[in-house]
């Protein structure tokens, strides 16, 4: 599999405190790469130290193949595009004098592309509008406009529905999906909104506390997340005696409900529940979720 | 680094604090041109334009200072450096190309006075007292003053996220400058004593000497403080003001060390920081 970012043994610190703990990780061309981590776990200092805004204590990354004390390292920079925690642009300019600047940055030789890329991120109408003036979305999505600027490949996303309406996260979610689609742009995103990260990534990578905890992709993630059957009962100790009798991996969550990890044949478990007094009130079927996975995931590394 | 210059002079252009300074940059020496004109025509004394020439000379610092530190804070809080590292430039390439944009900025501030004073004081006053020798040595001492300047008020800018603390602290540091300056050259100037006339009881008086304490003594205190003085930015614009530069070649080797110096300082403390 091609990489374009891989990421080995990372530590930073900042005197004392250590923000990123020995963290690798890889990212696969084409990917949507969602970080999941709590406030806090080490997902934008990974981004600061990725973009070149830090540099790590020890550890290294690469980008593109390329080391990142390689020579010509501005080379693989030029093919990514960042926003990191807040959209980088000029507040007293228009989004199309905003993406003017970011040219002239990169020193392209003409503007040619900038209609192109503010219809993208539908900003085509705003007009002689200064970016101070927009709603929170617009202001996501100008940053990101300016951060594709240049046409890169590898897009670095930080938090970015944080403080959004839903209509914004639907806006960001689309071009999220578009730009990567559409255009083959690698995309690797922090969030801490775990159902909305779940809608967007393929591939995942569990954070905390600066160490990552597990990788993998969408695929796995469905298999690794155990399908359970939640069962609403008038006693659940009766249930529990007939689920130890039948040897299946349960979870009590009240006096009345538990969840049953096991595929059952639910008329024999009606029967013998019947037979200790119990009765069945209601039955459904439940995926866990990223959210327990994740959940179980730290609580797995922290207890263990 | 041709293409980041190039975008920091575009936005140089459209910063407030900058048009507000090159508009004091006309107004202060049309002020002074103005004021000896004045003087002038009310009192039949001859008015040379070389004072209210150089007198932006004087204010040139504090002016930077806000510039300087406005403008980089604007830089940093928009996060337009840290998309030009993102970009692939490298940190040296982005703390010159910043330095360059304050230093040109300083550059056109010294223009707009100079042009000032000549399209103003050539027709309104007497012309120069000094010859056009020392009056380029003095200008290209000037020029090289404000970039030095620049350099210096450029490398709090890169080290700090806080626009408004960094331009107070800059301002504070051009004022302590400048009165630094006031007082090495009060000192260099005072007499090594003064004559005292004491009356006595009897009628008579008596005159005698007193040294003055504020005389710095020949030898290596006072060489050293002449050194402080040309070495000083604030000193060598109270010198360039009021026409007291006595070893002009020294002043501009100060600056010819200075200025690479404060900006080696700048590439080596922002290549070591930590930008968010």
């Amino acid at each position: 599999m091609e990489y374009v970012l891989t990421v080995r043994d990372l530590t930073k610190r900042y005197g004392r405190f250590t923000a990123l703990n020995g963290l690798s990780m890889s990212v696969p061309k084409g990917a949507i790469y969602g970080l999941v981590g709590r406030n806090g776990a080490g997902k934008t200092t990974l981004i600061r130290v990725v973009c070149g805004l830090q540099a790590p204590t020890s550890g290294t990354y690469a980008l593109y193949g390329l080391d990142r004390k390689a020579r010509n390292i501005s080379r693989s920079r030029r093919r990514m595009g960042a926003v990191v925690e807040t959209p980088s642009f000029y507040p007293d300019m228009t989004a199309e004098d905003n993406l003017r600047q970011q040219y002239m940055v990169l020193g392209l030789p003409s503007y040619e592309g900038i209609p192109d890329l503010l219809r993208l991120v539908g900003l085509e109408n705003t007009g002689r509008k200064k970016a101070r003036n927009f709603s929170l979305g617009m202001k996501q999505r100008l940053g990101i406009a300016v951060a594709l600027a240049g046409d890169p490949d590898f897009l670095v996303l930080d938090e970015p529905v944080n403080g959004l309406d839903p209509q914004g996260i639907i806006e960001i979610r689309e071009l999220i999906l578009k730009l990567n689609r559409e255009r083959q742009i690698t995309v690797l995103i922090s969030s801490h909104i775990l159902d909305e990260l779940s809608r967007l990534a393929t591939h995942y990578g569990f954070v905390d506390s600066g160490r990552m905890l597990k990788e993998l992709s969408a695929e796995e993630l469905d298999a690794a997340c155990r399908k359970c059957m939640r069962l609403t009962v008038s006693s659940v100790s009766a249930l529990s005696r007939v689920l130890d009798a039948m040897g299946v991996e349960y979870q009590v969550l009240s006096e009345q409900q538990a969840d049953v990890f096991a595929r059952l044949n639910i008329s024999r478990l009606t029967l013998a529940l019947a037979k200790e007094g119990c009765e069945v009130l209601s039955l459904e079927e439940r995926d866990e979720s990223l959210e327990s996975f994740y959940v179980n995931l730290v609580g797995d590394s922290r207890h263990g | 680094m041709a293409e980041l210059f190039a975008a920091g002079i575009r936005r140089m252009l459209r910063c407030l604090p900058f048009r507000l300074a090159c508009l004091f940059h006309v107004l202060f020496p049309a002020l002074s041109v103005f004021s000896s004109w004045w003087h002038k025509t009310h009192s039949d004394a001859v008015e040379f334009l070389d004072d209210p020439f150089f007198s932006f000379v004087l204010p040139l610092g504090i002016v930077l200072a806000l510039v300087c530190a406005l403008f980089l804070g604007e830089e940093f809080a928009s996060g337009a450096v840290r998309n030009r590292l993102i970009a692939g430039h490298s940190r040296k390439a982005v703390c010159l190309s910043l330095l360059f944009t304050g230093c040109a900025a300083a550059l056109i501030f010294c223009a707009l006075s100079f042009l000032t004073g000549l399209l103003l004081g050539l027709p309104l006053l007497d012309g120069f007292r000094t010859g056009p020798d020392t009056l380029v040595l003095y200008g290209l001492g000037v020029l090289l003053l404000s970039q030095v300047y620049a350099a210096l008020f450029t490398l709090p800018a890169l080290l700090t996220d806080r626009r408004t603390g960094c331009a107070v602290a800059s301002l504070l540091l051009a004022l302590a400058l400048l009165t630094a300056g006031g007082s090495l050259n009060e000192r260099l100037h005072a007499n090594p004593s003064f004559p005292l006339s004491i009356d006595t009881m009897d009628g008579s008086t008596i005159h005698m000497v007193q040294s003055n304490p504020e005389y710095i003594p020949e030898g290596p205190p006072r060489q050293a403080a002449q050194l402080l003085y040309a070495l000083l930015p604030g000193g060598q614009a109270v010198q360039y003001a009021w026409l007291q530069v006595e070893r002009p070649g020294m002043l501009l080797a100060c600056d010819l060390v200075l200025f690479p110096a404060l900006a080696a300082a700048g590439v080596y403390l922002f290549g070591h920081r930590d930008l968010k």
